[in-house]
């Protein structure tokens, strides 16, 4: 036995080349298998873990109207919900830019603090470990801030990491340019808002199932049916709530109006009363003083007329009594001077005298009326002077109090107006009740999460190629090894032979082949499972590192795939070793010892043509014998190089796939650079906005209306999105349609559509057909195929607006707007009514960082492959020239130059690798449909199509690797001793 | 003197002990003669044929064949020396298992520019019915008539024989051998056998006998015996 094994180590020893290239077979195959199948499933379950560890809710409930106690109650009690947990969040800029503020949780959502502390106070947050620093002061601005928090800004005291965002593009926000940047935390108290924003739920259905597994949307199914089922009753509840308090609070405002025109009116009415006894005053005074003045002046009249009258007895008058005074008094004079000439008591003296007492009478009595006259126009004038003033103040009394009329009776009219005015607004409101939309409950679970979801899609790309990789691998594994094995015994039958004609049995020389392959196998497969668990996943995690916050790979050890390898490989080498060994040594010590017969030289098929056969040099006539004489050879060469080709094949075709669908997409189809999508459709582009646009140079925006609809095909549903041009021919300026069938230029016309080629090829439609799509609401809209046009990503379907109202029998409004150029970051869009901008740069920026991460996978398949080409091609090199020693000694004896017998050993193996590439080539198409079937997701459709280089490149490298063979080989050759061919045959 | 070799050594070193397979081995051979170099087995004959034949190299001593000193040629000029000058029949046949009689004469003919119609040696060497046959498909003494075709059709200067009938039963031997010298005789080549069958030396124009690496003895046939008046 000791001597066996020793013979092993031997052998060994003997044909290191060999037994080296099995081992690396072996430990590629391993290292691949197990490298991509645990690196996905590594990746999964870091993520998991990490979902797990920070308990990531299973749902999160939000409605357009905020969730309330009730609710929470409510959730508390359906099947499956472990906890309802209400929380806040409100989206606020900092800078311009969006981020989230949420309340901090204990119970879900857990943060992962990498620096800092918890906040204690109020005015200290959590802020995200890639964007911010300790001791950052983030501002907060929202127009609606003091509706949701009591604090507008915040000191960074922790750096963390959330689980709900573990990627770079953090989802969509309401405010800014609509994209949400950045996330803090704030403690709970800090939220003022009067309802929650959400309510996330933890099921207990799930907690130790896999997240990504369909085991985890299983266990999550019976809640989400719970939640579908309890949504309308919390809708309409909520709805009702909403509604009460709105109509109380008609109420109570229609009340409050009412009270104050009350009031208005009292205090009016009042002010009325005061009026009219004021009047009523002032029009006695009136009459009181008019009356006195009237007959006091019509006495003092009496009184002067009498007076005149008297006067005019004595012959004076108002105007001439001075002049009756003074010739009275001149006659009184006179008739003294008279009297003085005339003898007294005479007749006439005394007649004179009398007359004289008469004038003096009469003279008196003149002076008399004359002061009573003076004295009765003194009077009246200030009668008639007081009676005037009184009337002016009467005049001036009466305006007062027709302004005071007037007044109130505008005050009346403004009641009245005032009251018409509220009746109206509380009609309004009335009016408004009833138009409050119904609360809308949105159920949303981890899978609305972007990077949750995009995490696992990208994981797909890499499971796509974990798929197929390791079958091949396999495949070339037992090829090789059961080739060289084969050689092995072949080679080794006569000391098979010597060994059973000593008395060994059977089975003790079959050990010794088996421990052979077995030392070989383990160490390889020892090598592969090194690398596969240690190198590749991280590796591949790497990759994604970039791209995801996610913490360190946990690399696990999946059971199955482990025992599988383990197994598969000692099953493997033993049934090979076993099953070649045996064919051999079922045959008697006699017969091994015997010569055995070298194959038949056949004449092949090329021969029936003589012409050609004879040209041919007879190295070419013995390569094309052997070619086809050693069938197994053929195949095993053709298999293991085609399947490296194909690997290779695949690798490159990847890397094009995913790469050129960006170029051709966003360079040669999409050629605006963005697109801003509006929060209400419009007819025209609003003025601010084109003032926008202005202010940032963006020339020639054009509205579009962008729908998404549904298609179906094969029993799946994919989305598709209606584009409607508010003018088609500005419109080619930005997407560039071009006919798949000529290339030409291609315009929308009125009476069908344009549809993308993929959904053209996916339903099988050709150009004058239809198809149907349907809407959110599942109404079924069936379009006729006016054109197909070339497209890569995502489905679309191109119309004008003419045919659009005519299937949709309603008038167009667009929702979007495309342009080039871009607006500046710090422009808030939503004050703008702009939801968000997508830029074609952010598009393919994203697009080509994939790419760009999965190269570095492809890259490693493609090395992997080139490893595994290299060995296959050396173990079959070493093989052939171990069959031809004797061939080749004997040709080099004949003279036959070094070179000459290269090119003939390497011809033959040259010509099957030409075969094996080509196969490769073939197979390698296919095999990349058949990845980028499998890594295909709902949104982009990859491209088939391989490019020319990659394929030459690939045809380049396995040539590469053939040619380093042969160099390695040469020397080999070059080795071989002419005296070989003298020796007996063995 | 055709072919002279002069005090030819060659050693062989296993480890410590250095093994004179060749120990100044001088003899010479006319044109057109018929030469067997005769021995048991470990004599060194394989070692002045390998030497001789242009496959390995001496430590010292000339070896001049047609004037020319073969142990000065370099790797390339011993190649090209083996593929115009030499033919060599092998113990074991050697044919190149994927061609036909034909096309193992025309492989071997193609190679030197002044050669014999394939087809009219294969006739010489009586085999012209099975010139679409592969090796496997012959006997082993047809397959050595084969093998002798094809070095003749070379037209070398020098035909070597390791042990032709080595591999073969007596009666085959002999046929083979016939073939061989009859066809030698008829082209006028000049052939070196090397064999320990003594049997055959009886037929040969020069008997080179060797002993332990050395010459032991060079006998001239006056008289050559004819083949079928051998005793195997």
């Amino acid at each position: 036995m000791i001597l066996l094994i020793k013979n092993v180590f031997l052998k060994i020893k003997n044909s290191i080349g060999r037994f080296t290239s099995i081992m690396l077979i072996i430990a590629l195959g391993i290292s691949v298998f197990i490298g991509l199948y645990e690196s996905t499933a590594g990746m999964l379950f870091t993520a998991d873990n990490y979902y797990d560890k920070n308990n990531l809710m299973d749902f999160k409930i939000t409605s357009t109207h905020g969730l309330t106690k009730g609710d929470v109650k409510s959730l508390e009690g359906i099947n499956n919900v472990e906890k309802a947990i209400p929380s806040y969040s409100v989206d606020v800029l900092d800078s311009g830019k969006s981020i989230r503020v949420h309340a901090i949780e204990k119970e879900v959502n857990n943060v992962v603090l990498m620096q800092g502390k918890m906040p204690k106070k109020n005015n200290e947050c959590l802020a995200d470990y890639y964007k911010y620093k300790l001791k950052d002061e983030i501002i907060f601005k929202n127009d609606d801030l003091k509706s949701f928090l009591s604090i507008n800004k915040c000191k960074v005291v922790g750096l963390i990491k959330s689980p709900l965002y573990i990627r770079e593009e953090k989802g969509i926000s309401n405010i800014g340019n609509g994209k949400l940047i950045s996330y803090v935390f704030v403690k709970k108290d800090v939220f003022i808002s009067e309802f929650y924003t959400e309510i996330y739920l933890l099921s207990d259905a799930t907690k130790k199932k896999s997240s990504y597994y369909e085991e985890y949307n299983k266990a999550l199914k019976p809640l989400k049916k719970e939640l579908e089922k309890i949504k309308p009753i919390r809708e309409t509840i909520r709805y009702e709530e909403i509604l009460e308090k709105a109509s109380n609070e008609i109420i109570k405002i229609e009340n409050e109006l009412n009270e104050k025109i009350k009031d208005n009116l009292v205090t009016l009415k009042k002010s009325k009363k005061q009026l009219d006894n004021e009047k009523k005053k002032t029009d006695d005074l009136t009459a009181e003083k008019t009356t006195f003045f009237d007959s006091n002046l019509i006495t003092l009249n009496d009184q002067r007329n009498n007076l005149l009258i008297e006067m005019n007895k004595l012959g004076a008058n108002e105007n001439n009594i001075d002049e009756v005074i003074i010739n009275t008094k001149t006659e009184i004079t006179n008739l003294n001077n008279l009297l003085l000439t005339l003898p007294e008591g005479s007749d006439e003296y005394n007649n004179i005298k009398t007359n004289i007492t008469l004038l003096e009478q009469k003279l008196n009595a003149l002076n008399t009326m004359k002061d009573n006259l003076i004295k009765i126009n003194n009077n009246k004038n200030v009668l008639e002077q007081n009676y005037l003033t009184f009337k002016k103040e009467i005049a001036s009394a009466n305006e007062k109090i027709t302004d005071g009329y007037n007044k109130y009776n505008d005050g009346l009219i403004e009641i009245d107006k005032a009251k018409n005015e509220a009746n109206e607004k509380i009609l309004e409101a009335k009016a408004e009740l009833n138009n409050i939309e119904k609360p809308k409950w949105y159920l949303l679970n981890r899978k609305d999460n972007s990077g949750y979801i995009s995490y696992k899609e990208d994981i797909i790309k890499v499971e796509a190629i974990s798929k197929v990789l390791p079958i091949f691998f396999i495949l070339v594994v037992i090829l090789m090894v059961s080739n060289t094995l084969n050689r092995i015994v072949e080679e080794e039958r006569t000391e098979m032979g010597i060994l059973l004609a000593n008395g060994f049995s059977t089975s003790a020389i079959m050990f010794e082949y088996i421990l052979y392959v077995l030392i070989s196998g383990l160490i390889g497969l020892t090598l592969g499972l090194v690398v596969g668990y240690a190198f590749i996943p991280k590796i591949i995690y790497g990759v994604f590192l970039s791209r995801y916050y996610v913490p360190k790979l946990i690399t696990i050890v999946s059971p199955l795939p482990f025992s599988m390898v383990i197994l598969l490989t000692l099953i493997i080498m033993l049934v090979v070793s076993i099953t070649t060994c045996y064919k051999e040594l079922k045959n008697m010590p006699a017969a091994l010892l015997r010569y055995k017969p070298p194959k038949v030289g056949k004449k092949v098929f090329f021969e029936r043509f003589p012409k050609l056969w004879s040209r041919i040099s007879f190295m070419w006539k013995t390569t094309v014998r052997n070619i086809f004489r050693y069938k197994k050879r053929i195949i095993m060469t053709v298999l293991g190089v085609a399947g490296c080709t194909a690997l290779l094949v695949a690798g490159m075709g990847i890397n094009d796939s995913i790469y050129t669908i960006s170029k051709l997409q966003y360079e040669d189809i999409i050629k605006y650079d963005s697109m801003y999508i509006l929060k209400n459709s419009v007819e025209e582009i609003p003025s601010n906005i084109l003032t926008l646009f202005r202010e940032n140079e963006i020339v020639n925006p054009l509205l579009i209306n962008q729908e998404a609809f549904t298609f179906t095909f094969d029993n799946k549903t994919e989305d598709i999105f209606l584009i409607v041009p508010k003018d088609s021919v500005n419109f080619n300026n930005y997407v560039n349609l071009k006919s798949v069938v000529n290339d030409k230029k291609i315009t929308i016309k009125d009476d069908g559509a344009i549809i993308s080629k993929q959904t053209a090829d996916l339903l099988k439609v050709k150009i004058g057909e239809s198809i149907k799509i349907r809407n959110s609401d599942n109404e079924l809209f069936i379009l006729k195929v006016n054109d197909i046009t070339e497209n890569y990503v995502s489905h679309y379907i191109y119309i004008n607006k003419n045919y659009y109202e005519k299937i949709f029998e309603e008038e167009i409004s667009y929702n979007s707007i495309i342009g080039n150029g871009k607006i500046d970051d710090k422009i808030e869009l939503s004050k703008y009514n702009i939801l968000i901008a997508n830029y074609t740069e952010d598009i393919v920026r994203t697009f080509n960082e994939f790419v760009h991460g999965l190269n570095k996978i492809i890259i490693l398949i493609v090395v992997l492959a080139s490893l595994l080409a290299f060995v296959v091609l050396y173990n079959l090199t070493i093989i052939n020239v171990s069959e031809r020693k004797r061939e080749i000694a004997t040709f080099k004896v004949l003279g036959f130059y070094d070179k000459e017998i290269n090119i003939f050993v390497y011809r033959e193996i040259l010509i099957l690798t030409l075969f094996g590439i080509i196969y490769g080539l073939i197979f390698g198409k296919y095999l990349h449909i058949f990845i980028m079937n499998t890594a295909e997701t709902d949104n982009i459709v990859f491209l088939r199509e391989i490019r020319p280089l990659s394929y030459i490149i690939c045809i380049l490298l396995t040539l590469i690797f053939s040619l380093i063979v042969q160099t390695i080989m040469n020397k080999t050759l070059k080795k071989i001793d002419m005296i070989d061919s003298l020796k007996s045959v063995e | 003197m055709y072919i002279e070799l002069d005090k030819i050594t060659k050693k062989y070193k296993m480890g410590d002990i250095v093994i004179p397979a060749a120990d100044k081995v001088s003899f010479g051979i006319n044109e057109g003669e018929f030469a067997v170099v005769l021995g048991p087995s470990g004599a060194g004959k394989t070692t002045i044929l390998n030497i001789l034949g242009g496959m390995d190299t001496c430590d010292s001593g000339k070896i001049m064949v047609d004037g020319k000193d073969i142990t000065k040629y370099n790797k390339k000029e011993l190649t090209k020396y083996r593929r115009n000058d030499i033919g060599f029949v092998f113990q074991f046949y050697n044919l190149v298992p994927n061609l036909t009689s034909l096309e193992n004469i025309e492989l071997a003919s193609q190679l030197c520019k002044d050669s014999l119609p394939a087809k009219e040696v294969l006739k010489s060497v009586g085999l012209k019915d099975r010139m679409n046959n592969f090796p496997s498909q012959l006997s082993g003494g047809e397959q050595q008539r084969v093998a002798i075709a094809r070095a003749l059709a070379k037209k070398p200067k020098l035909l070597l024989c390791d042990e032709p009938t080595g591999a073969l039963d007596s009666k085959t031997g002999q046929k083979v051998l016939e073939v061989l010298y009859d066809t030698c005789k008829e082209y006028g080549m000049t052939v070196i056998i090397i064999t320990h069958n003594v049997s055959i030396s009886k037929i040969a124009d020069k008997v080179i006998k060797m002993r332990s690496g050395a010459v032991e003895e060079i006998i001239i046939n006056k008289r050559p015996l004819k083949i079928k008046e051998i005793d195997w």
